[in-house]
């Protein structure tokens, strides 16, 4: 330790310690309750997020798999009727979702087409 | 723990966090107070203060330079506000033919022992308020006189007039006190 510092280092009471934890017990909650808050809107943004990929992954995967049926039952069917999902939009949403890479889904546009 | 993880765990009430901390500068922060304020109440007062504020702003803490200057700022500053809401003592005169010189007095080899450490408190003490402040801050803060007269709001010639002051009194009382 510095020579400075014990120049101004001063004994403080225990009186006087008590006294401040006492004073300081609000501010310590108030930082607990914020960070408790902050990481519980963290968390709620991961399950919603989580929850929205797992429906949107299972119906990506779903007309994914109707689109491979219909193909093979009937080659010239609109394969997005039904869903009311065009092609594009199920590109964008499998991409999205890493479901499919580029390389298959170019397949399945050209095959669309 | 480092001081850095601790102000983290602080940030987030972690109260292990705080006695850590606390246990560790409370001595520096009240000494530190006393030598400002003087006054043992004034100065318990701005020691619980500073703690207030420590873990108040804690969570906005940014890493610059040590985790212990931002703590002997928050003190500084904390008792800087006390005086300057109660109104300064000491009129301050800046007579320019007084003769400016650094004096003789090391008050860093004054510290070599207790005894003397002691005595340079008490001489501290009696200095005026003006001049205390200015000798704490260059002393603590090991501040520039542009430092210390921002933090006094004087201009710099005005500084240089209370160090040399300061010195000019410590030394006599110093020499009465031996």
């Amino acid at each position: 330790m510095k020579k400075k510092d014990l120049f101004f280092q001063e004994q403080t009471s225990p009186g006087h310690d008590e006294k401040i934890h006492r004073a300081v017990q609000e501010n310590l909650l108030r930082n607990k309750q914020i960070a408790g808050s902050e990481k519980q809107s963290w968390s709620s943004f991961w399950s919603i997020k989580t929850w929205g990929f797992s429906t949107a992954a299972i119906v990506a995967v779903a007309s994914y798999f109707i689109l491979q049926r219909n193909k093979s039952e009937n080659p010239d069917i609109l394969a997005f009727a039904d869903l009311e999902m065009t092609s594009e939009d199920v590109e964008i949403l499998a991409m999205d979702l890493d479901i499919i890479d580029d390389l298959e889904m170019l397949e399945l546009m050209e095959e669309e087409s | 723990m480092d001081d850095e993880a601790l102000i983290k765990k602080i940030a987030k009430g972690d109260s292990q966090a705080f006695e850590s901390l606390f246990q560790k500068y409370k001595a520096l922060v009240y000494g530190f107070s006393r030598r400002l304020l003087v006054s043992e109440s004034l100065a318990e007062d701005n020691a619980q203060e500073t703690w207030m504020k420590i873990v108040q702003y804690a969570p906005q803490y940014q890493e610059q330079g040590s985790l212990k200057s931002w703590i002997m700022t928050v003190t500084k500053n904390t008792a800087l506000n006390t005086l300057r809401k109660r109104g300064w003592e000491e009129e301050l005169s800046e007579d320019s033919s007084e003769q400016i010189e650094d004096s003789s007095l090391d008050l860093v080899s004054m510290m070599e022992n207790q005894e003397t450490m002691e005595k340079l408190k008490r001489s501290l003490d009696e200095l005026p308020e003006r001049q205390r402040l200015a000798v704490v801050l260059w002393m603590q803060e090991e501040k520039s006189y542009e430092e210390i007269a921002e933090d006094l709001q004087v201009n710099l010639n005005a500084v240089k007039v209370l160090l040399f002051r300061a010195k000019q009194g410590l030394l006599k009382m110093m020499k009465e006190d031996l």
